[in-house]
């Protein structure tokens, strides 16, 4: 082999190489070209669901918003001493805020163990009760979403049978779904209605889609005043919301604890209130 | 000695051959965790912001865009995983993340929240006591083993990385 060969050879090896390099340069700049788009778009697309999601859900109290005319801004439904929605609902007495949502098995253990001591002290006038339905569990009826179709339904009977609204919810846990089911379909809450008083109109119309967005703003609202899962209750002595304790909250050193899933301490510990 | 030199070399040969393959199997593995974690709280945004709140971490101003942005954030990590591009930033990404991600559950843990991660959607409060704190830090030290061990040894079969930088 010639010298000159040889030269020739590296000479092309050298070329290749150059190639090569400006190959895999290009390579890599139409990587990063893909790489920025896909970044970019998946930004863009986060932030236009943001800006839909925001607007999609008013928060509680907005003008014009669809909600149970009794309910307060914290979301709160009050029963008053007849057991109807909104009608003589105790005053200077103590405050009782109950956060429930009905895919809970828990809250049904709550309401089986205290409904009838809330009911008895609410009928006295002991105490101002105020039902927080809300959705955190929608992801256990396989994509039904049947915590919210539920908490809508109770804001919708709230808002246009008032009198019926606590036989309807304590109707609605007698039912309960199990978890990771499909929860209740839509007829089948508005037979359960219907059962609990419900005048059929009323009842026809439970799947109001702007009661069911009241009860998502509902439960943002719940997360914001410290919601922990349900059931949450809240007590407040004076009777004035902002004044109100979470029970048995560990992340509040003042909370009180108060095992109320067993049968009479929670009626104990409100008449302790004085 | 001379057996002993061939044994080493035989040995990192093996590891040669077997790493590109475990480092496909644990980006692919990266990737598909983070698709399991985006899909729930892609499909309930509010839940995955009651989730980040839950954390009582972030300011309530920022609370509901983090919730948001969250599971495309973790879509977008799986989407440059699952094509092998940029490997090694990924990983490192990948472990910011979860260094983020401890933090909060120790922080909950720490200050008595009874909370659920919600690293795979949902989350947020649950009853006192069903929290499974050990648990989830055992999950969360495996994601960091597995995130360590991509971003030290990056290179891997069917990667866009691969084809980039080839002749």
């Amino acid at each position: 082999m010639s010298s000159k060969d040889q030269k020739t050879d590296a000479r092309a090896a050298a070329k290749a190489k150059a190639q090569a390099q400006v190959r895999a340069q290009e390579r890599r700049t139409m990587l990063m070209i893909v790489a920025g788009s896909v970044v970019g778009i998946a930004v863009f697309a986060g932030l236009i669901l943001f800006i839909v999601n925001q607007g999609k859900v008013e928060p509680l109290g907005t003008e014009g918003a669809t909600a149970p005319a009794a309910a307060d801004a914290t979301g709160g439904i009050p029963v008053g001493t007849g057991g109807v929605v909104g009608e003589d609902v105790a005053t200077d007495a103590p405050r009782v805020d109950v956060y429930l949502d009905f895919m809970c098995p828990i809250c049904n253990v709550f309401e089986q163990t205290n409904a009838e001591d809330i009911d008895a002290m609410r009928e006295a006038g002991e105490i101002q009760v105020y039902y927080h339905p809300i959705s955190i569990l929608d992801r256990y009826s396989n994509g039904t979403s049947f915590s919210t179709r539920a908490a809508g339904a109770a804001g919708v009977v709230a808002h246009l049978a008032p009198e019926a609204y606590l036989d309807f919810t304590t109707a609605l846990f007698a039912n309960q779904p199990e978890e990771n089911s499909d929860g209740l379909s839509d007829e089948q809450i508005e037979q359960i209605a219907v059962d609990a008083g419900v005048p059929a109109d009323v009842a026809a119309s439970l799947t109001d889609d702007g009661m069911r967005k009241w009860a998502t703003a509902a439960t943002e609202q719940a997360s914001i005043d410290g919601m922990q899962g349900t059931p949450t209750i809240r007590v407040s002595e004076t009777g004035d919301f902002a004044d109100g304790v979470i029970l048995n909250d560990q992340s509040n050193e003042n909370s009180p604890s108060v095992d109320y899933f067993t049968a009479g301490n929670f009626k104990a510990y409100i008449e302790s209130l004085g | 000695m001379s057996s002993e030199m061939t044994e080493t070399t035989a040995t990192a040969g093996r590891w040669e051959t077997v790493q590109p393959w475990l480092s496909t199997v644990v980006r692919l593995a990266m990737a598909g965790i983070l698709v399991a974690a985006a899909i729930p709280k892609m499909l309930d945004i509010p839940q995955s912001i009651i989730a980040v709140r839950a954390y009582r971490l972030l300011p309530e101003a920022i609370v509901p865009f983090v919730g948001t942005m969250l599971p495309f954030f973790e879509l977008l990590l799986a989407v440059f995983l699952l094509a092998g591009l940029f490997t090694r930033t990924a990983s490192i990404v990948w472990l910011v993340m979860m260094a983020g991600f401890v933090t909060g559950v120790i922080w909950a843990w720490a200050n008595g929240l009874s909370i659920d991660c919600g690293c795979f959607g949902g989350g947020g409060d649950v009853a006192e006591g069903t929290t499974n704190y050990p648990l989830h830090m055992l999950e969360r030290a495996g994601f960091i083993v597995l995130g360590t061990y991509l971003a030290i040894w990056p290179r891997s079969r069917y990667s866009l990385d691969g084809w980039m930088k080839a002749a």
